[in-house]
């Protein structure tokens, strides 16, 4: 039967593929390590490089099996080393041949891995991730979130569940995430008539449950990166480093500029509801805005370990690394201003400026208190300077000590000189 | 690896396992569904039912789920169809099976509604393409309907369950799609119409006429994104996500073709709507836009032999100078090199000439576009624009030229649209003033006749419309150009022509004879034309008969008449009798000139008048031999005096004199009183001569006592026109019996009144077509005693006899006056007047009875009806060597002696002619010489010198000549 040839070869190409790399630099090996990836695409994708005889591709069912059998392989292998080696030497995406289709079967393969809470595959995946270049990440997400978000009615529990055996993914599926959603399109965006799919730059709700739902659950996720560094993963990191294109180190730039951009979320996202296993009343697309507003605060909060194992230069050998940069807020600075429907004035109490300033406020003094961001009083002053004025933002900017200029009368200036 | 040691082979676990695997885990599920799908033996529920827990559980595994699921439609529709076909062997779709379809659609359908937006891209993809993959697997089976028969097939495929289920769960999809994201909705349906037409070709029309609207804006807005991305995007910039791999222009364009020209079967007005639509409001504001959506639909018009046709008219309505300027700015910023730009006038020539209704009317269009100044809708067009469709054009005619000449059996719709309009193009070739355009009407018309037997209508038209020298250049020219591809282009051409002649207006016709005309008189010499006018002229021949008819048609078309008898004069001028076949058309071609010429006296021509020259000269020239000189002679002369209307045109008198006080009384409806009538004479007679006393006798017509006295008649026409009538007949005449000398030229020809000026053969005719003409014209003459061949003069006084018969003929010479002439012009040769001389005789006869009776001394006046024909008598006889010299002389002083002598005189010349007849066997060659026929003029002279010795006082000057010398 086919079955037992595909999978036997499958099978045996993959036993090479793990002798050569386990025992790397014995000659003895009877195939060379190039010679066996260029036969990948043909035994494994069955997908040639001449593309005219493309007809002999998998069925779905062939692809099912493949995925499944990876997935079995990669759990079983237990040398951690060998794993990802193989699992690169299948899904390079450095390497041009059949690109696309291996990008879907890696898809499919991460898929089957959340639902089969194989922490293996994920791993292999999660380094994959960093080390890949952006737009294949983003697809990969895409896919996935398409799996889990969209088309499966509580596919969501299976992907909050990766959080338990393996926070890294997660992470890495956070920096991927708030870096494909920039949330920058909203309504104003319409105003000035430029046409765009407005829910294209939001998360829909399923997903930012599941953010919430991972950062309230454990706000160190957003460092094991910085803190789970271990000697394979500073390896290849470091081999990729100087990628043009790839996913920084944690999600906090991109979680900032959610918790603060959120409040301008477009009409038709505000609207419906979601139930959640945790949660049994209907949560609203702000409503999870908050408890990720608040699981955020509390990974600042956590933020000791990651700034310890950076200091101590475990990090990619890197003691300056910074885990939300000046820079970084600067741009959020910018891109609040231009969400603002008021950017001069003071915002009117209850509106979106008001909360959004205030989240920033509040996101930027617990940084700074941290030290997750490296700023002084002065700079922030000038950093939030051409922001609307909140009472919150004043206070975080110039201490409670000053007087707020939205309280300010004249009178009041006369006696104060 | 574990996918092995699997356990689910046999039966017996399965069973069991079925009932555990909702409790199993995902990656259990997955297993158990691969291991089973392996398995053999059909499907079972349990199978099912794991499957769509599977599909619910793992995202990964959908598409492998959805896969299995086609094979379990492809499944069902196989045992339906074999149940079909072995009605008693097979039994169907199994109840398991069936309930298993409803468990699959109802989970679907559960998924669409549950989530629709997310689901309907993935299953629309998924149905359209199990539809196809059904629809091809079952292409081989006997009950399907071959796929020609689409409304049959469709009916067939909408009864199978199973296909019915897919149906409603792609339209279900569809239908979501469309209201969501219109953009992606039917790259499936296109992907699987390549792929499995025509096997597939069902779903489309189903589906197209479900959604008409949305699948036609789709399909075709998906291809021309394509499109737009294959042609426009460099090579390395392509984004390979919406096009795959395998896919480039022609097979785009092919399929949306294939779709498109379905849909047109079932709604065409939507279909071409919408592309129009298209074309004037292209996708997307972008800038070249424009010309993009116009090249993609050029170029899915070259891959469609439906759809082109279909639109045509609707884009040449469209199309304006605005918008043929926006496209060719657009064209410019696309930035094409030359090789472009001809791509893209050899496709416009390629759309022409597969274009089949309005292609007359795109031509026409790509014609006016390339006029330096246009008018209407494309006034103000770019001169850019206009030298591209010149080089298009001029490109469009040479392909056209190609193709006629190639394809000339085969039926081609471009030609039979354009040789419609063929006379409007004539048109244009006639009066554009551009050369260029000229070039072009001119190519066009060429085109017209390669392709087909237009060449006939168009020269012809051609012919009718021409109406400068330059036009008639033309014509030759484009007939030469013509007829060495068309086998008797000349003979058709004259022949369509002149049947077309009777239908035309007038002024058509005029045109057209008159260039037929002045092409047979065509100058050579000045416009070299290769022999035409020679050729033409034979050609002509073979129509003759119809100028000969149009001759005849006279009171309609008057100045054609004219036309055709200077055309037969050209044919006859330049071919031999024989050529002309006069043995059988004589007459018929005599009748109708005759009746020409008949026709123009009584329309007032004169002598000189440029018709009434053209029918004399057509005449003499018919008149050439004595043979043809007869017949025409005799219906010439039978058609003055049997017609009355004709002979009336001489001086016959037919209407009666009336005085006013007669006219009054009869439109007063009085009876005339005889008595009163008389007397009315008689104070009349009164006044007029004081000799007459008494009674005078008033003489009464017979049969008509009571009715009145009898009535003198008049002529109704003029004195003057009755002598120019008569002069006309008998120059005419004259004319004829001239000898034959090659050209005629009738204004510097005077005819000297000799006697060898004239052909004594036809002068014979001539006087045998007298005399039959005075037979027929009354009874009377033809009944009493002969006037053929009594040529012997008996004694004097038998005439007496005959005076009945002789006043007859008397009376019909003084009606007919050109008798007179044509008499004197037989006495040129003696032997055809003896045959005249009864005509004489009679007279003579006549005018003894008149003097012998006239009792008054007086000699009559010189007005005298009498006294002129005694004269004339006298002249012929001399003439026509009746009577020697000087006794013919003796006329001449008729006034002068009383009415008693002249009788005297009269009898004695009748008695030389008893005595001293012609000889009828002498030769008409020679003329007859009284000296050698030793007469004794002795006697004669005796009684002529009494007469001028009576008369000594007047007369005596005169003596010498009547003195015989010897």
């Amino acid at each position: 039967m086919n079955q037992r040839k595909y999978t036997n070869s499958v099978q045996e190409l993959i036993r090479n593929l793990e002798g050569v790399f386990s025992n790397q630099g014995n000659a003895s090996a009877s195939y060379s390590k190039e010679a066996l990836i260029s036969r990948i695409d043909d035994v494994i994708f069955k997908q040639r490089g001449d593309w005219i005889s493309s007809q002999q591709t998998l069925t779905p069912l062939e692809e099912l099996e493949l995925t499944d059998e990876l997935g079995l392989y990669l759990q079983e292998q237990k040398h951690e080393y060998v794993r990802y080696r193989i699992f690169e030497a299948l899904f390079s995406m450095a390497r041009e041949t059949a690109l696309e289709y291996r990008r879907d079967i890696l898809s499919k393969l991460v898929s089957l891995a959340i639902v089969s809470k194989s922490s293996a595959t994920l791993e292999c995946a999660a380094l994959w991730m960093k080390s890949t270049e952006k737009s294949h990440v983003v697809h990969l997400v895409l896919s996935l979130v398409t799996d889990y978000c969209v088309l499966q009615q509580n596919g969501a529990s299976d992907l909050k569940a990766c959080i338990d055996f393996s926070p890294r993914f997660c992470c890495i599926f956070l920096i991927a995430l708030t870096s494909h959603y920039t949330m920058m399109s909203s309504e104003k965006c319409k105003e000035v008539g430029i046409i765009v799919d407005d829910l294209k730059d939001w998360p829909c709700l399923r997903l930012l449950d599941i953010v919430q739902h991972w950062l309230l659950k454990d706000p160190a996720i957003c460092y094991c990166t910085a803190t789970q560094m271990d000697k394979l993963w500073r390896t290849v990191i470091k081999a990729t480093h100087s990628l043009p294109d790839s996913l920084s180190l944690t999600p906090l730039d991109g979680l900032a500029s959610w918790c603060v951009k959120t409040p301008f979320a477009p009409m038709s996202l505000l609207a419906p509801v979601i139930t959640t296993e945790e949660c049994a009343e209907n949560l609203t697309y702000s409503d999870l805005h908050s408890r990720m507003h608040y699981g955020f605060l509390k990974v600042l909060l956590a933020s000791k370990p990651a700034l310890k194992a950076i200091a101590k230069g475990s990090v990619l050998g890197n003691p300056d690394l910074q885990l939300w940069s000046k820079q970084q807020a600067h741009a959020l600075v910018g891109d609040l201003m231009s969400l603002c429907n008021h950017s001069d004035a003071t915002p009117l109490s209850g509106s979106a400026d008001e909360l959004a300033v205030d989240r920033f406020s509040q996101i930027s003094q617990i940084a700074m208190s941290m030290r997750v961001l490296n700023c002084t009083k002065d700079q922030f002053q000038s950093l939030s300077d051409p922001l609307p004025k909140t009472r919150l933002l004043e206070i975080v900017a110039y201490g409670p000590n000053r007087r707020s200029s939205i309280d300010e009368t004249p009178m009041e200036i006369s006696t104060n000189y | 690896m574990p996918v092995s040691s699997n356990p689910i082979v046999d039966g017996t676990m399965k069973t069991k396992q079925s009932h555990t695997t909702s409790k199993l885990g995902p990656q259990q599920m997955v297993h158990w569904f691969v291991a089973s799908s392996y398995a053999s033996g059909s499907f079972t529920e349990e199978r099912v039912r794991n499957s769509v827990a599977l599909l619910h559980r793992v995202p990964a595994a959908r598409n492998a789920v959805l896969h299995r699921f086609t094979m379990l439609f492809e499944d069902a529709v196989r045992s339906h169809l074999d149940h079909i076909e072995f009605q008693s062997t097979a039994p169907g779709i199994s109840p398991e099976i069936a309930s298993s379809l409803e468990l699959v659609v109802n989970t679907l359908f559960e998924l669409l509604e549950q989530s629709g937006k997310a689901w309907a891209t993935i299953l629309c993809n998924w149905s359209v393409e199990a539809l196809g993959q059904v629809s091809s697997c079952s292409k081989q089976r006997q009950t399907v309907p071959p796929p020609g028969n689409l409304g049959h097939l469709l009916s067939f495929w909408l009864n199978v369950v199973p296909m019915r289920m897919l149906l409603d769960v792609y339209r279900t999809c569809l239908k979501i799609l469309i209201e969501n994201s219109p953009q992606s909705c039917v790259d499936s349906l296109l992907k699987a119409s390549a792929s499995h037409s025509p096997h597939f070709d069902w779903v489309v029309a189903d589906v197209g006429s479900a959604f008409p609207n949305a699948i036609v804006e789709r399909v075709l807005y998906t291809g021309f994104s394509k499109f737009c991305k294959l042609r426009w995007t460099p090579m390395s910039l392509q984004p390979s996500a919406s096009i795959t791999m395998n896919e480039n222009e022609q097979t785009i364009l092919t399929s949306v073709t294939r779709v498109l020209e379905h849909l047109f079967l079932f709604h065409p007005s939507k279909v071409c709507n919408k592309i129009v639509d298209m074309f004037k409001t292209p996708p997307s504001g972008k800038s070249s836009s424009h010309i993009k959506v116009t090249l993609y639909l050029m170029n899915l018009f070259s891959v469609s032999p439906v759809l082109l046709p279909a639109t045509t008219e609707m884009f040449v309505d469209l199309i304006d100078a605005t918008r043929l300027n926006n496209l060719y700015k657009q064209f410019q910023k696309l930035n094409r090199s030359p090789e472009e730009i001809a791509n893209l006038s050899s496709l416009v020539v390629h759309l022409v000439c597969k274009s089949s209704s309005g292609s007359a009317k795109l031509i026409s269009f790509l014609l006016a576009t390339t006029c330096s100044k246009p008018t209407g809708k494309l006034q103000g067009m770019d001169k850019g624009v206009c030298s591209v469709f010149s080089k298009i054009v001029s490109l469009l005619m040479d392909d056209l030229k190609h193709m006629a000449l190639k394809e000339k059996n085969e039926t081609s719709n471009v030609f039979t649209e354009i040789s419609a309009n063929y006379e409007e193009y004539c048109n244009n070739l006639l009066i554009s003033c551009s050369t260029s355009r000229k070039t072009w009407w001119y190519d066009l018309l060429l085109v017209i006749c390669f392709y087909k037997s237009y060449a006939n209508s168009v020269l012809s038209y051609i012919l009718t419309e021409a109406n400068t020298h330059s036009h008639l250049e033309i014509f030759l020219q484009f007939y030469n150009d013509v007829a060495p591809v068309t086998p008797d282009l000349l003979d058709s051409v004259l022949q369509k022509s002149f049947q077309s002649l009777p239908k035309l207006s007038t002024d058509k016709a005029l045109s057209l004879l008159t260039n037929i005309n002045s092409l047979c008189a065509w100058d050579e010499a000045k416009v070299p034309s290769e022999g035409f006018k020679t050729r033409l002229i034979k050609k002509l021949l073979l129509v003759i008969d119809d100028i000969v008819l149009m001759v005849c048609k006279l009171p309609i078309k008057k100045h054609c008449a004219k036309l055709c008898v200077d055309i037969l004069y050209q044919i006859m001028s330049t071919t031999s009798t024989c050529d002309l076949g006069l043995g059988t058309r004589l007459l018929p071609l005599t009748q109708s000139l005759v009746y020409y010429f008949y026709y123009l006296l009584h329309t007032g021509h004169k002598n000189n008048d440029a018709a009434m020259q053209s029918c004399h000269r057509v005449l003499v020239q018919l008149t050439q031999t004595p043979e043809t000189f007869s017949v025409v002679c005799r219906l010439l002369l039978e058609a003055s005096v049997t017609q009355e209307d004709n002979s009336v045109l001489f001086g016959k008198r037919i209407e009666p004199e009336l005085d006013e006080n007669e006219m009054s009384e009869i439109q007063a409806g009085r009876k005339v009183n005889l008595l009163a009538l008389h007397q009315k004479a008689k104070a009349k007679s009164i006044f007029k001569s004081s000799l007459s006393n008494g009674f005078v006798p008033v003489s009464v017509e017979a049969g008509r006592i009571g009715v009145g006295p009898k009535k003198k008649k008049k002529c109704p026409i003029s004195q003057e026109s009755q002598s120019s009538n008569n002069e006309c007949l008998s120059l005419l005449l004259y004319r004829c019996s001239c000898k034959t000398s090659g050209n005629i030229n009738l204004n510097s020809f005077t005819i000297p009144d000799v006697r060898q000026t004239f052909d004594s053969d036809k002068l014979l005719h001539l006087a045998d077509c007298i005399i039959s003409t005075i037979t027929v014209s009354s009874p009377q003459l033809a009944t009493t005693i002969t006037l053929d061949g009594d040529t012997e003069w008996p004694s004097c006084n038998t005439r007496k006899l005959t005076i009945e018969r002789d006043l007859q003929i008397f009376y019909f010479l003084d009606e007919h006056p050109f008798v007179w002439q044509l008499l004197f012009l037989i006495a040129h040769n003696h032997c055809a007047f003896n045959k005249v001389s009864s005509i004489i005789r009679s007279c003579m006869s006549v005018l003894l009875s008149h003097y012998e009776s006239d009792r008054y001394q007086t000699p009559l006046p010189e007005t005298s009806l009498h006294y002129q024909v005694a004269t004339k008598v006298m002249q012929l006889l001399g003439k026509g060597k009746l009577v020697p010299e000087p006794l013919c002389f003796v006329g001449q002083f008729f006034h002068q002696i009383s009415p008693f002598e002249v009788s005297v005189l009269l009898t004695t010349v009748w008695n030389f002619i008893k005595e001293h007849p012609s000889d009828a066997e002498q030769s008409s060659e020679n003329q007859r010489e009284f000296k050698l026929e030793n007469i004794n003029l002795q006697p004669f002279l005796t009684v002529v010198h009494h007469v001028l010795h009576a008369n000594i006082t007047n007369l005596g000057y005169l003596f010498s000549t009547y003195m015989v010398t010897k």
